[in-house]
């Protein structure tokens, strides 16, 4: 009942949202459903990490209603607990200043928390289901859930990156769609009965026979599946939406986009590679992913370099690491692997710290201008100012942080690749260096313009409220804390989620004593 | 000889999926571009019925039933009606004129048969000769999407991408299980919804749903 549960207290919590009218009652609602969400995560977690895999289904038989989580799941249902709690936190911070300095209303809030839960319950169906239909619709329905609240301040430039945001994830989306039905084709074919089976296309029946699966149709699938998830990723040439929708929704849920919903998209990106490459062997989709993750990587840089826009900046950053993290799939062997989904933790908590510093920035300058700062943040909100230099060291992958532990994971799994074509490997791995080393220069360089220097005359000192900052003290810990030892449950689990990956051939050197 | 009779019907009913969006493409209002999506729409509802009664596959009646509803009746309406409710010139505006885009989209149907040759050999399915015709519905569909200046007109192109991709699936599989079939309605209707209250929003603030005007974020 575990999952259950889970999945269907975000549900409930957003449709009490709706009915609530009084602030105080909405605040503590939304506090208390992101919390028992968090606490059922981390059960979640625990539970798989003593069975392996769960599963629950309404009756005793295979079904395609089932729900199921193993470990990869599990990964990314922590980190949808822990933010979305951290940003239900923050948002009581955040929205409370809009509302007192008169910048919406109170039925916007109520709106806001609504889309706000309901987006979780999207994006936690999307990990927690056994069936890859039900997973496409999932992931649509995440673009459905945040697509107003992209639009949620109603000007201009939101209405403008609702629509890319909808318009473009939803094509994206279709061809996902077409791919699925590939595998649902190719699935049944399997079967010798002319009749089609109600659970070819559920996960726990799929891994079962993936390796007999028709290779011309799974190669086929894949690429649909590249571009219809990979759209959703953010991974290059189909990022255009990214930047628009993340700079323009609300602080919070820019944090949960960048956080929690890119490595959600990837997350189906990932359940089709682990198909793919039992069916047809690892190097055809890891080589793609490779090539899209390095080419994500080169369009980020130079628009890192010259930003402007400190939102634009971090949404910029997202496009970059969603690519690390696929070329660390790329690799393919153990160690990629390994790194390419401690990447996908450490990114989330890095992200979603930045993001939400910034919104403490965007709360008091009312702008997302770097040069309009004028530098000095230091001064004027001593604690959000070292908090963000601490995690733009942190996403630069600086050590000590966690960030650096897993791009060093990540390079030295590419330089020491020794299966294949080496050379190939060897050259990704450079490139992915010196892309990661101009960003480092970009990002440190806008940084610093904001934090240091001596601030304009008429900013008034001091810092938000409680609730805009120790959220951001819990992150700040984790980056810190990851940068020296990985929790031994995060390890196991990670471990365990290399082996559904398929990367058993290192696996000896992860063996702690 | 029931066979090759089944055959002919559904060959009979999947041709004017293809005329009907042709029809669209060289449409140059928006409200008749819709009415004629609903006649697609209503097309392939018949089409599911039909596949349903050869093969016995009683869930394709539920699927074809849930076309009607949705496809046929209900997200025309909501269309028609934002398109009303903005009072907005009722012309499309083509970046392309309407000759060279019916001849784009008689070489984008070609290609579709084209390309398709492959995988055909391999389907076993009655209605595998629809798979052709899905695919240059999906190309269709994105060519009105890009050649279109209107917002309403890239509802439309997408709407009928997903006709298309639906007509896939009957082609390759008869269709998915009938749980996904549902959530995919279900996603559509609530995405065709959002869209259109977008739509209205984005008449409202910009007096204008031309979308080459959307382009103020940049770089």
């Amino acid at each position: 009942m575990l999952l259950t549960f889970l999945l269907f207290t975000p549900l409930i919590t957003g449709i009490l949202c709706g009915l609530l009218s009084q602030k105080k009652a909405l605040d503590g609602l939304n506090i208390m459903g992101a919390g028992v969400v968090l606490s059922l995560g981390l059960g979640v977690f625990q539970k798989v990490l003593v069975q392996g895999v769960i599963t629950e289904s309404e009756t005793s038989r295979v079904s395609f209603l089932a729900l199921r989580a193993d470990a990869l799941s599990a990964i990314l249902i922590l980190i949808i607990s822990i933010l979305g709690f951290l940003t239900a936190v923050y948002s009581v911070g955040y929205m409370g200043r809009e509302i007192e300095e008169n910048l919406m209303d109170l039925g916007k809030l109520r709106r806001y928390y609504l889309l706000f839960h309901l987006f979780i319950f999207t994006m936690l169906l999307v990990c927690m289901t056994d069936n890859l239909g039900i997973l496409w619709i999932a992931i649509e329905a995440t673009t459905l859930a945040s697509a107003f609240l992209v639009a949620f301040y109603g000007h201009e430039h939101a209405l403008e990156a609702a629509w890319k945001y909808i318009i473009l994830c939803t094509v994206g989306i279709a061809f996902a769609l077409f791919g699925t039905i590939f595998v649902y084709l190719a699935s049944i074919n399997l079967s010798d009965t002319a009749e089609p089976m109600k659970y070819a296309l559920n996960w726990s029946y799929l891994t079962r026979v993936a390796s007999q699966l028709d290779p011309k149709f799974m190669k086929l699938a894949f690429l649909f599946i590249l571009v219809g998830y990979g759209t959703k990723a953010g991974l290059a040439p189909m990022h255009t939406w990214l930047p628009d929708a993340h700079s323009q929704a609300p602080t919070p849920i820019s944090a949960l986009l960048s956080g929690v919903l890119l490595n959600c998209a990837l997350y189906g990106l990932i359940r089709f590679h682990i198909l793919i490459s039992q069916s047809v062997g690892p190097d055809f989709s890891g080589r793609l992913l490779l090539l899209f993750g390095i080419f994500s990587l080169a369009i980020a840089t130079p628009f890192i370099l010259v930003q402007n826009n400190y939102k634009r900046l971090l949404a910029y950053s997202s496009i970059e690491h969603m690519g690390i993290i696929t070329t660390g799939l790329g690799f393919t062997g153990a160690l990629g692997i390994y790194g390419a989904i401690l990447h996908l933790f450490n990114h989330a908590m890095t992200k979603a710290l930045m993001f939400l510093t910034l919104g403490n920035v965007r709360l008091k300058y009312k702008t997302t201008k770097i040069d309009k700062l004028r530098g000095g943040l230091l001064h004027v909100m001593p604690v959000t100012g070292s908090l963000l230099l601490i995690g733009a060291l942190g996403l630069a992958g600086v050590p000590p942080f966690s960030i650096f532990l897993s791009e060093f994971t990540i390079l030295s799994a590419g330089f020491s690749y020794i299966e294949g074509p080496g050379r190939i490997s060897l050259i990704f791995s450079l490139l992915l260096l010196s892309f990661i080393t101009c960003i480092f220069a970009g990002l440190i360089y806008h940084v610093a313009k904001m934090a240091f220097g001596t601030p304009l005359e008429k900013v008034v000192r001091g810092e938000g409220s409680l609730w805009t900052l120790v959220p951001l003290g819990v992150l700040v810990l984790f980056i810190g804390f990851m940068g020296f030892h990985i929790p031994e449950d995060l390890h196991t689990m990670i471990l365990k989620t290399v082996e559904i990956l398929g990367g058993h051939d290192t696996m000896v050197l992860f063996q702690r004593k | 000889m029931i066979a090759e009779t089944a055959e002919q019907i559904l060959n009979l009913l999947t041709t004017p999926l293809l005329i009907l969006s042709l029809m669209i493409v060289g449409q140059s209002r928006i409200g008749a571009s819709i009415r004629l999506y609903t006649f697609q729409s209503a097309n392939l509802a018949l089409l599911c019925f039909a596949v349903g009664y050869f093969e016995q596959e009683f869930s394709l009646y539920w699927v074809g039933l849930l076309t009607l509803v949705i496809k046929v009746v209900l997200i025309p309406t909501v269309l028609l009606y934002i398109v009303n409710k903005i009072k907005v010139a009722r012309e499309v505006e083509q970046l392309i004129g309407a000759p060279s885009s019916l001849i784009i989209s008689a070489a984008l149907i070609g290609l579709s048969y084209y390309t398709t040759r492959p995988i055909l050999e391999d389907l076993y399915v009655v209605t595998k000769d629809c798979l052709p015709v899905s695919i240059a519905l999906v190309l269709i569909g994105l060519f009105i999407m890009i050649g279109r200046k209107k917002a309403v007109m890239q509802i439309v192109g997408l709407l009928i991408m997903e006709n298309g991709i639906f007509l896939a699936a009957l082609a390759t599989t008869l269709g998915m299980p009938l749980a996904v079939e549902l959530g995919i309605f279900f996603d559509l209707l609530v995405g065709a919804l959002i869209m259109g209250i977008l739509v209205y929003h984005i008449n409202q603030t910009f007096e204008t749903i031309d979308v080459d005007k959307l382009t103020r974020l940049k770089g």
